[in-house]
């Protein structure tokens, strides 16, 4: 095999693939990455056994094959040349990387060891939607995920599909965004709901900037995104979301709006009082007028900090993280906010004014 | 050979062929599924996820193919399959322990009902959602005394009946009603028995016996749950004694469950079984009918789901030994019918109902229940059937004539017939005796669950 590929593309490429090559101690040739010719294309592949990340390198092919190159060699000497084309060229599982004035010869690993990357049919749906809606939808809700080994239905994305309207859902137990996308994708979309796991859901964030479309096929426990020369192959993760849909408050009792950016100003400024649980409390002030954002600390102090709003509804005072509250106002892009409550105990809608398609839910702490 | 160990069979062969790493990775949890249904001679190997579908398929097929055909000749091909990984080894789950810090206030989560971590007591589980029958009246009598009347009337309340029965869901109650009814004056433990233990070990280990001393005797009402497993634990049954004793003796509540009686736990230490035999000890046995009806139409209702009458009726009317099960068919019920947007129709509620539980509905044969209670007394299954009139098999003859009357709904002539020929009115006089003494005598009453339940098992 032998390749000459410019750097930059390289390292692109590399950008790409790096997060899915794996750590493995049975099988440390995870920790490799496949380099192939396929009729004049180069392509790179990474897979931790849970996700694989495929991607096509522009360069020129000047003799065909294919060999496991490992990872992280491969990667510092890219990073460090400073020479624009790079040569590489494979022999008897030896890798020769060669520009005008540096030489390296690294050992491979035959590609026949290289795990099999599944093919993924698109048994239950398939579509097209455009990278930014998908980018914008997963950055959306992703903040109110995270990570739970304890429940892995909830470690990931929930991302369903009916009648033409795409929701995105991701919660951590103690919060919930959702993202609606209605004509983002052809109405003859059939009806589908999975559960991207939490890791490859921040895989499509970063990849994929150079499509205009990614094009997603979702079989019964895997599913393929593709577009531009890159391919995401993930493991669906198998279990039921929760009833997410119980948790959104159909009605309010009390409603506020108040302008977004305000009120973030406010939260920061209440986070640096706040104690350890990192609660503030927000009560709504006299006539409902304006809301009041307060927080204290035996050891730093308090401060209070009031934003005018308008209300209906009857008056509240609610303690919440502030993480929460400020993750939820991140998500929203309208200039005002309207918050809606229940009750001290009950969790505290967030939407855009103006705006439904986003909706975000958190739970206030018990006083 | 069942699939397992053809499976074992395959893989310890497999493995000698294959390089540790490799074997490790790629057939760990892989699972033999049988043949398929059409006897094709198709075997279908299950494998935990696609990477190792597709690795698998291509390296190994020939040798898994050589080694099944040997056990079993008659298969031709494998298809491979994925099934979670999750099904049969579950992943190892490692709880976070939360930091004691009382100045941090707890965040209320959004939807699973919360553990409140000073008690440890469930919300989910309170007197209101207690479905009350002639099963278990007696058990709710007593803990409803139990909260009027903290650590005085009933102390200590041993609960015991089998498994998924709501001892659980009865002794949390009473952790959350003694809290509700005294506005948190009361301070109360929910442990089950193995937390008891892994904090005297872990204790032991450390050298702080104290926290663990500090942690127990410092409460008003201390709940443990399935304090069988304590039994044989010399240290912990120690630690266990000392702080009842200590508990008791300040008049604080203890309230404990178990599987069976405290004469029935075998490796139970004399002084602690006198100790939980001197408050009050009440069973909860199989609901009947109406309370499982019952109990299926409230869970039903907390769902939010709408069913069928007759369904819930043949849902209670098969599903007998086991609340949980009652639930999870239930579950499975809702979600069918959620899912095909449909009601459900006979030949699947039957599946379902199968498949909960497990034993398919199965004749029990007069022969079986004479072995069953034969070998429960450990007397000749001859001398049972014939005209022996030897004291030692008279009591199991007796239990067999009243099982066979109880469970076969046998008539008297015929149950007589069957057990040494002899007349229906012997037939009459054991099964009349048997229930009046069930009511009198609980050891009779465990002896004859202990063989109902080995009769089901069968």
């Amino acid at each position: 095999m032998k390749l000459i590929i410019l750097r930059t593309n390289l390292i692109e490429a590399l950008g790409v693939i790096e997060r899915g090559v794996g750590e493995n101690a049975n099988l440390p040739i995870l920790k490799s990455f496949l380099v192939k010719t396929e009729s004049g294309r180069i392509l790179f592949a990474s897979t931790n056994l849970e996700l694989a990340i495929e991607c096509a390198v522009p360069g020129k092919v000047i003799a065909d094959g294919v060999v496991a190159v490992p990872f992280s060699v491969f990667n510092s000497i890219i990073k460090n040349l400073a020479a624009e084309r790079v040569t590489i060229e494979e022999k008897d599982k030896k890798i020769m990387i060669t520009t005008d004035n540096y030489e390296a010869v690294v050992q491979g690993q035959d590609a026949n060891e290289f795990p099999i990357i599944p093919s993924v049919s698109d048994d239950a749906g398939s579509f097209s939607i455009s990278t930014k809606d998908l980018k914008d939808a997963i950055g959306c809700v992703i903040p109110s995920a995270q990570y739970s080994e304890i429940r892995p239905e909830i470690s990931g994305v929930l991302v369903s599909s009916s009648d033409g309207v795409m929701g995105f859902v991701a919660t951590d137990g103690f919060r919930l965004a959702e993202k609606t996308l209605s004509n983002a994708v052809a109405d003859s979309v059939g009806d589908f709901s999975v559960i991207i796991p939490l890791k490859t859901a921040g895989e499509i964030l970063r990849i994929f900037d150079g499509a205009e479309t990614v094009d997603v096929s979702i079989d019964q426990n895997q599913i393929l995104l593709k577009g531009n020369g890159e391919r995401v192959i993930s493991r669906l993760i198998d279990g039921r979301f929760p009833d997410y849909k119980a948790v959104i408050p159909k009605e309010c009792r009390t409603e506020v709006t108040i302008d977004r950016q305000e009120l973030i100003n406010a939260v920061k400024l209440a986070s640096t009082f706040s104690g350890k649980s990192n609660d503030i409390t927000i009560r709504i002030g006299e006539n409902g007028k304006f809301i009041e954002v307060y927080s204290a600390d035996a050891s730093i102090g308090e401060n209070s900090y009031k934003v005018p709003v308008k209300t209906t509804g009857e008056r509240f005072s609610v303690i919440f993280n502030w993480r929460y509250v400020l993750d939820g106002l991140k998500i929203h892009k309208t200039q005002n906010i309207v918050i809606g409550f229940n009750s001290s105990e009950k969790p505290v809608l967030l939407i855009g004014e103006g705006d439904k398609t986003v909706v975000y839910v958190a739970m206030p702490i018990r006083g | 050979m069942n699939h397992e160990d053809v499976w074992q069979t395959v893989l310890g062969d497999i493995e000698l062929q294959i390089s540790r790493p490799n074997f490790l990775t790629w057939l760990k949890n892989s699972q033999f599924l049988g043949k398929d249904e059409k006897d094709t001679g198709v075997a279908l190997v299950g494998l935990p996820n696609n990477f190792a579908k597709e690795w698998v398929k291509s390296r190994y097929h020939k040798i898994i193919l050589g080694s099944l055909r040997n056990i079993d000749g008659s298969i031709k091909n494998i298809d491979y399959v994925v099934v979670g990984a999750n099904a049969k080894n579950p992943i190892a789950i490692s709880v976070k322990k939360p930091k004691a810090d009382n100045d941090v206030r707890p965040q209320s989560e959004l939807i699973e009902t919360r553990i409140d971590p000073k008690t440890n007591l469930n919300p989910r589980y309170d007197f209101k959602t207690f479905i009350v029958g002639s099963s278990n009246e007696m058990a709710y009598a007593a803990a409803q005394a139990v909260v009027k009347d903290v650590g005085k009337k009933y102390n200590p309340l041993f609960v015991y009946g089998g498994v998924g029965l709501g001892k659980t869901h009865l002794i949390q109650s009473i952790g959350n009603e003694i809290i509700l009814a005294y506005k948190n004056q009361v301070s109360v433990l929910y442990v089950s028995s193995e937390k008891f233990i892994n904090d005297v070990v872990q204790a032991l280990r450390n050298k702080r016996m104290d926290d663990v001393k500090r942690k127990y005797r410092d409460i008003d009402v201390l709940i443990i749950d399935d304090i069988q497993f304590i039994g044989g634990k010399t240290a912990t049954e120690q630690e266990f004694f000392y702080t009842f004793n200590t508990l008791y003796e300040n008049n604080k509540q203890i309230i404990i469950s178990s599987d069976r009686p405290p004469s029935a736990i075998p490796t139970l230490e004399e002084r602690l079984r006198s100790r939980f035999e001197g408050g009050m000890i009440v069973d909860v046995v199989y609901p009947d009918y109406e309370t499982r009806l019952a109990i299926l139409k409230t869970k039903a209702k907390e769902t939010g789901a709408v069913l069928d009458e007759k369904i819930m009726e043949q849902i209670a009317a098969r599903v007998q030994k086991n609340i949980r099960e009652l639930e999870g068919v239930l579950n499975k019920v809702v979600f069918y019918e959620q899912y095909k947007s449909g009601q459900i129709d006979n030949k699947k509620l039957e599946e379902i109902i199968n498949e909960a539980v497990q034993v398919a509905p199965r004749n029990i044969t007069p022969n079986d229940i004479v072995k069953t209670v034969a070998e429960f007394f450990e007397v000749p299954t001859a001398d049972m059937t014939q005209r022996s009139r030897k004291q030692e098999v008279v009591e199991p003859r007796q239990i067999a004539m009243y099982l066979m009357r109880e469970v076969l709904k046998m008539s008297y002539p015929h149950i007589g017939d069957r057990l040494g020929k002899r007349d229906h009115t012997t037939a009459i006089h054991a099964c009349d005796k048997i229930s009046k003494e069930i009511s009198q005598n609980p050891g009779l009453n465990q002896k004859i669950l202990l063989i109902k339940e080995r009769l089901y098992k069968l």
